[in-house]
């Protein structure tokens, strides 16, 4: 055996299965895990700023409804109604749409 | 998506959404990946982790890959880039023991004999990282100088000196001909 021959042997030997399973699972559920962040992030950050309008509309919004006797009130309806419906608006806009799963 | 696809196919469905498609190109390159970066860090554990990462971020900015065709080269390039990192850490001599110590713990390869095993192993530690890189891509894989160097961010030239030196002395540890 030459020394050449030595060595791609050992090379050989470093090298990984060309077919690793639970390589490959690792990497599709480290995959996952980011897709959750992201689509986490994203609709927190929708969130903050669904907030951040209905803070900013609240006065306006408190002199029209008479009915209600208490902004925070009709701010948490505001949030919790278009919350409510959060998934499927941004679904509708490409930007904030969730990566398919 | 058919699993012969070539990798520029495969990056555009990727690029797409297909998680499909990148299955077939995390199985496709993770045995070169992992070979490259076990032969870089000396430590099989660390490289397989930072492979794993390397695909993970890879899924993630697969949009700012602009040449679907350098698929391997890109995830090449960043994997380097993080254990070019890493070695220049504090863990850089803790991975050479660990390496030590895992190539006594599996003993030898088919092929070859303990002594020689644990020569050529000292030998890849001793190198510079940029000499393993380019040892790794070019004497064990089969890449061009050309798109190694482009891959690892160093002239041609520079290149070509690494692995003339990095396997003189490769070959001095097995007690060869030394000669580049």
């Amino acid at each position: 055996m030459t020394p050449e021959d030595t060595l791609n042997a050992f090379f050989a030997s470093e090298d990984a299965p060309a077919h690793d399973v639970e390589f490959s699972l690792a990497v599709t559920e480290g995959i996952a895990k980011q897709r959750l962040y992201q689509t986490l992030s994203r609709r927190a950050a929708f969130a903050v700023a669904l907030g951040a309008v209905a803070w900013a509309i609240s006065p306006a919004l408190g002199n029209l409804g008479g009915l209600l006797s208490s902004p925070v009130v009709l701010i948490t309806a505001v949030v919790a109604g278009v919350g409510a419906f959060a998934p499927q608006i941004m679904d509708r806009i490409p930007v904030l749409r969730a990566t398919r799963l | 998506m058919s699993g012969g696809a070539p990798d520029a196919a495969l990056v555009r469905s990727a690029q797409g959404g297909s998680d499909a498609a990148f299955g077939i190109l995390v199985n496709r390159h993770q045995q070169a990946l992992r070979g490259f970066l076990r032969r870089v860090c000396r430590n099989w554990a660390m490289a397989d982790d930072i492979a794993q990462d390397v695909f993970i971020s890879a899924w993630s900015k697969l949009d700012q890959l602009h040449d679907p065709d350098a698929f391997r080269s890109w995830i090449t390039g960043m994997a380097w880039r993080r254990a070019a990192a890493i070695g220049r850490s504090a863990g850089r001599r803790r991975a050479r023991e660990a390496s030590w110590v895992e190539a006594q713990d599996n003993g030898a390869p088919e092929g070859i004999s303990t002594d020689d095993n644990m020569a050529l192993t000292d030998a890849m530690a001793e190198l510079t990282p940029d000499q393993r890189a380019c040892v790794a891509l070019c004497l064990a894989g089969s890449w061009s100088h050309g798109e190694a160097a482009k891959t690892l961010g160093i002239p041609v030239g520079t290149v070509k000196s690494h692995i003339a030196r990095g396997r003189a002395r490769l070959l001095e540890a097995l007690g060869g001909d030394n000669d580049a």
